[in-house]
């Protein structure tokens, strides 16, 4: 046997003997939204549970962090049932939702018998070669050795997974970061209890100090425009983390085949959800993202999507499953599994396919598909009528009026094109035409020389995303104009056009766009615009400039783009960079929050992805000579 | 041998080891297993803030200033935490073992980045003892304004609390609602002077009557430990 640890942030192992304090069925880690639901449902099923929880508390973010409610998500299935039972007690009780579910959620565990151990987490995982066999912990007795014959990693980090050596992922390709997370503050407004969700920087859990330190900054930060001084309840104490470490699964579910149509044959439930990206810097993301939110302006509209059951295996480790947000997905969809209702089906995926492993001596890995998608579909948690396909859902619209939702059907006929692409709402045209590709180049050619402003401009919109590099003229002249417009395709995300053409003009590589959008980067009178005045489109978010910023983060990724496309362009382009950069002014231009928040995090990250880009360039340079 | 080392180690992320850390600066390092700090004040939703207090610390006296114009301690997390902004301080971080040597401490502690050590000359646990807790109190705060304080055995925990409250709730609120409920408890000390036991410096925050007055006990002892 082997003790598994983490050192710097790596698995080490070392050979030990153990004899365990206690040996449970199953060993949940981590008591939160999914753990608690997994917990309740093995005990229920007769199994000896344990619960580690670091906290006090059962409910993770849902109680101790103050996240009430989530949007999206679908019912059904018997996690999804517990925990509808738990809030309908927490709802009769006179305290806020996320205050009662830490009674019912416990008192949910208690009944069936499941021994909770507060005040504990696992600091290391014994393992039989590749197989988890149980776990040291701390506890507030001291240290402990358990064992179990399945250990439930519901941390919401994948912290035990890394300790068992699993592999996984972190953060975005251009710059490894992964999305804002929320220091939730509950306050007073008009006699009841709200909890403020307002993204507070980056931060990256895996590494303890920073990890202190941006909690510590985060909670440091004063929200005077909230008459912080009259209303604050309290911090809580959980912060809000959206995105951290995913496993490498035995099967992944990914963006890019979903949006390709590849499906998984093993699904364990649907999700639905938008791709769910907060931070105003989506100029870095993925382009599927970059196409799907800026390109066609539809990032706010939901989507089923079938979850593969394996997300939840390592895809070496026995005897381990992750039962939290850092399932094997990829990082757009990490946006999107990490719901309340995904994670209470995600723990009934894990315990029914745990059942069958556990009573029939089979390891995770060799439960039969058909046995376990037979007991999902019973209990709801797996049910065809949630593959809903795309929907435009939501409480109102981005005018704050009630909306109808709908399901979108993509448009096949190209002469079908112009009625939506003469609105304000042309997003269903545009990812139309991306999906028609070249078929719909000859209509939407016709209609660049539309009379109607809105049809022309966002002809070339579609045009761009349909792969044509005709639509470039119109593209440029929406930069130069500064259009400022703003879509309406969504509940919210809305994109502007500006900011869209220079992110096709990115995406095209457009070489004749580079003074144009240097000139954005480095011109004094740039940040002059009426149009980057203040406006009442974001008061949440005082002294940051968004628009602006948007204009100079898609300029940014746009010249980065056609520098990767053009080596004769490099040299100019770091140029521009130097001299946009050079002295931080601009950081001033674009926000007075300090530089640790969320919105001084996004300005000066500005010179970090150009001086990577320039950087990256500049070696391949010498790697010529 | 040591992946880091200090002067002072403080257990506990409370109003004294902030002031603590006031006095040593980048010569403390503070562990604490929660991921929150101050809270034997703000999770316990204490009330009483210090504004009378008389802080002999240059550091609590500053401090002290801030706070008072404020309309509530729940108002001043934002300039606690600021106490704590830029200096050592490790959340959710739990201490596995602890050496005594010669010249000082080995704590090993594990956290999400793995196990370490940690080298420190003198080590000092702001935390409550159980042992020491003579009374033990749950407080709530109502939509209202009202408090509430629900009296608890020393030796309640946290689950034993909640079925407390959710028996007495009916009766406590009426037809009030609960805004807020502490998640650590308000409690009374036996003793919280300063006490040293084997050479470990123990300073209980929470016993102190307001938390400036435990950031000036911590500022204290900052001084007298570096003066040594």
């Amino acid at each position: 046997m082997k003790l598994s640890v983490l050192k710097n942030q790596s698995a080490v192992a070392c050979p030990c003997s153990v004899r365990f304090d206690d040996t449970y069925d199953v060993i949940v880690c981590g008591l939160g939204t999914a753990g608690s639901v997994a917990a309740a449902l093995l005990a229920e099923k007769g199994y000896r549970v344990l619960g580690l929880e670091a906290f006090n508390c059962v409910g993770g973010t849902a109680s101790a962090g103050g996240i009430e409610i989530h949007y999206f998500g679908l019912p059904g299935g018997r996690g999804h049932a517990l925990a509808a039972e738990a809030d309908r007690k927490a709802a009769e009780l006179p305290m806020p939702l996320a205050e009662g579910r830490r009674i019912t959620l416990e008192n949910m565990l208690l009944e069936r018998g499941v021994d909770i151990s507060y005040d504990s987490a696992a600091t290391g995982v014994y393992m039989e070669g590749l197989r988890v066999c149980g776990v040291r912990a701390i506890t507030k007795d001291g240290v402990r050795a358990y064992g179990c014959r399945m250990l439930f990693d519901c941390t919401a980090e994948g912290h035990v997974a890394r300790m068992a050596g699993c592999r996984g992922y972190f953060g975005r390709t251009a710059d490894g970061l992964a999305q804002p997370f929320t220091a939730v503050v509950a306050m007073t407004f008009g006699g009841n209890v709200g909890y403020i969700n307002l993204d507070a920087g980056r931060t990256d859990p895996r590494d303890a100090a920073a990890f202190s330190a941006d909690i510590i900054r985060a909670r440091a930060t004063e929200r005077p425009e909230y008459g912080w001084s009259q209303r604050v309840l309290r911090h809580m104490p959980l912060p809000g983390v959206r995105e951290g470490w995913r496993l490498a699964a035995a099967e992944m579910l990914s963006a890019e085949e979903l949006f390709a149509g590849k499906v998984t044959a093993e699904p364990g439930y649907y999700s639905y959800s938008d791709i769910d990206k907060h931070g105003e810097d989506v100029a870095f993301e993925s382009e599927l993202r970059g196409d799907w939110k800026v390109g066609a302006n539809v990032g706010a509209w939901n989507f089923s999507q079938p979850v593969p059951w394996k997300v939840i295996l390592p895809e070496q480790v026995d005897g381990l499953a992750v039962v939290c947000r850092a399932v094997g997905v990829d990082r757009e969809m990490a946006s999107s599994v990490r719901m309340l209702p995904d994670m209470y089906k995600l723990a009934e995926v894990a315990a029914e396919a745990t059942d069958i492993a556990l009573s029939g001596e089979i390891s995770l890995r060799e439960v039969p598909y058909a046995r376990l998608s037979a007991r999902l579909t019973a209990s709801g948690c797996l049910d065809p009528a949630h593959n809903r396909g795309v929907w435009i859902d939501g409480k109102s619209d981005c005018d704050r009026k009630p909306l109808q939702p709908r399901r979108v059907e993509w448009i096949c006929d190209p002469e079908a094109l112009e009625k939506p692409l003469s609105t304000l709402c042309p997003g269903l045209a545009i990812w139309s035409a991306r999906r028609m590709g070249e078929s719909c180049h000859a209509a939407l050619r016709r209609l660049l020389a539309a009379e109607d402003e809105n049809t022309r401009k966002h002809a070339a919109f579609a045009l761009a995303s349909a792969g044509s590099r005709e639509s470039i003229p119109q593209l440029r002249d929406m930069v130069v104009q500064r259009d400022a417009v703003m879509l309406r395709d969504c509940r919210k995300y809305n994109q502007h056009r500006g900011p869209m053409a220079i992110y096709h003009l990115g995406r095209l590589a457009d070489a004749g766009s580079v003074e144009l959008l240097g000139e954005i980067l480095t011109s004094p009178a740039e940040a002059e615009r009426e149009i980057y005045a203040p406006c009442d489109r974001y008061p949440a978010v005082r002294g940051f400039r968004v628009l602006y910023f948007h204009f100079m983060s898609q300029s940014v990724a746009a010249l980065v783009r056609i520098g990767n496309a053009h080596a004769g362009l490099r040299p100019r382009i770091a140029e521009i960079f130097r001299t946009a950069f050079a002295d931080g002014t601009y950081v001033t231009r674009l926000t007075n929050r300090p530089p640790h928040s969320a919105e001084g995090g996004y300005a000066a990250n500005l010179r970090r992805i150009a001086d990577a880009a320039a950087g990256e360039w500049e070696r391949n340079r010498e790697f010529a000579f | 041998m040591f992946d880091e080392s200090c002067e002072v180690l403080i257990l506990g992320a409370t109003f004294s080891a902030a002031g603590l850390l006031a006095a040593a600066g980048a010569q403390a390092m503070v562990l604490e297993s929660r991921p929150d700090a101050g809270y034997e004040f703000f999770g316990a939703l204490r009330s009483l803030y210090g504004k009378e207090a008389e802080p002999k610390s240059a550091p609590a006296r500053a401090l002290r200033e801030k706070f008072a114009r404020r309309d509530s301690l729940r108002a001043c997390a934002p300039l606690f935490y600021a106490c704590l902004r830029d200096q050592r301080v490790l959340l959710s971080t739990r201490v596995l073992a602890c050496e005594r040597l010669a010249e000082g401490f080995v704590v090993t502690i594990c956290n999400a980045s793995g196990e370490s050590r940690i080298f420190a000359r003198y080590l000092v646990d702001t935390r409550a003892e159980e042992r020491y807790i003579a009374e033990k109190r749950l407080n709530l705060l109502f939509l209202s304004g009202r408090m509430a304080s629900l009296p608890m055995p020393a030796d309640a925990d946290m689950t034993e609390a909640r079925r407390r409250l959710a028996d007495a709730l009916p009766a406590l609120a009426g037809e009030d609602r609960v805004a807020a409920v502490a998640d650590e408890f308000d409690v009374v000390l036996t003793d919280f002077r300063t006490l040293e036991y084997d050479g470990i410096v123990r300073l209980p925050s929470a016993g102190y009557a307001d938390p400036i007055s435990a950031f000036d006990a911590g500022a204290l002892l900052g001084e007298e430990l570096l003066g040594r």
